[in-house]
């Protein structure tokens, strides 16, 4: 008992530590005081380019992280179980393509839809069906088409070839991924830590709320409460994601993904590693895109435009913290072979 | 009332990350790591944030069910700590090579001409035309190299070498951003001139010069392409411009 009550007051002590060096650097720089050039020391070309490359993903994906956290908290308060079990189509394809198509009326990119995928499967959603509304969402929606139309300037076949086969992959992955997770959910459970989340269930609250204000009120706590949750849930694996994506960038010259070569097989390898590594926004990423035309085959920018935003190092992060782990490589093995084996047909075909 | 440790840090990873965001919107430095388009996210980003800290500042006196520390927070705080203490000056063309360059006198797939954006800007046939819109005439040149045969331009930016130039070879360049600094690419003009060495590489230059136009094979699209390239007669150092990036 006396060991145990040791070890969390040394703990306490070293968290208080670090909360107040923490402190005392930021408020020393809010305050613009004089630092001695202590910070200077550590200054260097490759920590500022780390810094601006890491806050500029995150301060990019934050607002749509935020705006996924409260889509998601919206439909834990307000869609039923027993809704979503009525509209989802009870023929499997018919499902799958459904979902696929989602992002024509809800265009989200990759990273807000990773919190709402969690809420539709815990709310009752078929796996294989939230798993390709997550991968389609963010490629077959009219703001991703439009921002790769202009990317290339109105090569409608790029167009044509990205939202056709990210439809198509993203069926195809959901299909076999439900398959693989064979009925056993491979969510993590997750239990509502701390004060983070509201403590109630919505259920009981809103039978017990008599006045029509009060449970106006109470709904408003539950969302700002929850989006809360939802972010320091998706948002701390977001963060890891994109420091090892600013990481990568800012250490790993592009030659060294390039020298590996731009014939059919090898710029389609070239091209879906560049999308893992970047870990650009959907929208951006035609503009990207684009440099390579003319230096790598049409196949391989496919892959690039569809694999980008299925999965990437920022995209794995946050799955991370929502998948159990074995799954979750099962499921990008399964992303990354499909993707691989669209651009290659791309390329067969001679598109 | 007991103070709730994570709910106090919590508060306050909210607070100053609401603080940061707000604090380069005032001062504009957001536009470092942002394309202007997204900023209506960042306000939204903003005003959810502001409702969070408020909602947490409510909580930092209600009973935790577990004390167990959440290190999670300690994820938050890198980032807070990189831009209170780093502050950044924005991106550089290092890391903007590790994108990509887009290039006008590069290979590059035929665009149909129907494509380009506007007629050739030039009223008098010998007066130097100073390009104001880069990202305009860059596009324009590209689709359009014809149009500028024989004219004599002017060009702000910075020197760019790519690794597979020859001596002399160099591109008058720009940072495109098309969302945020990560996506950044080098995009510019390229150019040819017999005294680059004199030229400061970490400078700006306004540089003058005559377009040319060269045809050459292009394997890959197996076809010819014509491209423009502007061979400078001379350059004048410039001072950097204030938002020395440029958004499609």
């Amino acid at each position: 008992m006396s060991e145990k009550n040791n070890r969390s007051s040394a703990e306490k002590m070293l968290m208080w530590a670090i909360i107040f060096l923490f402190l005392a650097i930021i408020f020393f720089n809010i305050l613009r005081l004089p630092n001695m050039g202590f910070f200077d020391t550590f200054r260097t070309k490759y920590l500022d380019a780390f810094t601006v490359m890491l806050l500029s993903i995150l301060f990019e994906a934050m607002p749509f992280v935020l705006i996924g956290a409260f889509v998601s908290s919206l439909i834990q308060l307000f869609v039923s179980e027993t809704f979503i079990a009525r509209i989802i189509p009870q023929n499997r394809f018919l499902g799958l393509l459904a979902a696929s198509l989602m992002g024509i009326i809800f265009p989200v990119c990759e990273c807000a839809i990773v919190p709402i995928m969690r809420r539709l499967t815990k709310k009752g959603v078929p796996l294989h069906i939230s798993l390709t509304f997550m991968l389609a969402v963010p490629i077959a929606n009219p703001v991703v088409l439009l921002s790769t139309y202009y990317a290339f300037s109105g090569q409608l076949e790029i167009v044509f070839l990205r939202g056709f086969f990210g439809i198509l992959g993203a069926i195809t992955i959901g299909h076999f991924a439900g398959r693989m997770a064979g009925g056993v959910s491979p969510l993590k459970d997750t239990k509502y830590v701390g004060d983070l989340r509201p403590v109630a269930p919505v259920t009981q609250l809103s039978l017990q709320m008599p006045s029509k204000f009060q449970k106006i009120k109470t709904n408003i706590n539950q969302i700002i409460g929850h989006t809360a949750g939802e972010f320091y849930d998706v948002g701390k694996f977001l963060i890891i994601g994109a420091t090892l994506s600013a990481a990568m960038q800012t250490f790993v010259p592009r030659e060294a993904i390039l020298s590996i070569g731009s014939g059919g097989i090898a710029s389609i390898i070239v091209m879906m590693s560049m999308a893992f590594v970047l870990s650009l926004c959907s929208e951006a990423d035609a503009f990207i895109a684009r440099t390579f035309l003319g230096q790598f085959t049409t196949g391989s920018i496919v892959g690039f435009l569809i694999y980008g935003p299925m999965i990437d190092i920022k995209n794995t992060m946050m799955l991370s913290g929502v998948m159990h782990g074995k799954f979750l490589v099962k499921f990008i093995a399964l992303i990354t072979g499909v993707c691989f084996i669209l651009a290659l047909l791309v390329n067969l075909v001679g598109l | 009332m007991k103070l709730n440790i994570n709910g106090l840090l919590w508060f306050l990873v909210l607070g100053l990350y609401t603080f940061l965001i707000g604090d380069l919107m005032r001062t504009g430095d957001i536009s470092l790591y942002l394309h202007p388009k997204m900023l209506i996210y960042v306000y939204f980003a903003f005003v959810t944030l502001v409702l969070l800290t408020l909602y947490q500042s409510t909580r930092i006196f209600k009973p935790s069910s577990s004390a167990k520390f959440k290190s999670g927070i300690l994820i938050f705080m890198l980032p807070l700590l990189l831009a209170f203490t780093v502050r950044p000056e924005g991106v550089s063309i290092q890391m903007a090579e590790n994108k990509g360059v887009y290039v006008v006198g590069e290979s590059s797939k035929k665009i149909d001409l129907s494509q380009t954006i506007g007629t050739s800007p030039y009223k008098d046939e010998n007066a130097p035309y100073y390009v104001a819109n880069f990202q305009n005439v860059l596009l324009d040149m590209y689709f359009n190299p014809k149009a500028y045969e024989g004219k004599t331009v002017q060009v702000m930016g910075f020197i760019y070498e790519a690794p597979e130039y020859v001596a002399g070879e160099f591109m008058i360049s720009r940072l495109l951003i098309s969302c945020c600094t990560a996506d950044a690419q080098v995009a510019g003009f390229k150019c040819n001139w017999d005294a680059l060495e004199t030229l400061d590489k970490e400078k700006w230059y306004l540089i003058e010069g005559k377009v040319r136009l060269v045809t050459t094979y292009n394997p890959l699209l197996s076809m010819d392409e014509t491209t423009a390239v502007i061979d400078v007669v001379s350059a004048l150092e410039v001072e950097e411009p204030e938002n020395p990036y440029i958004y499609p």
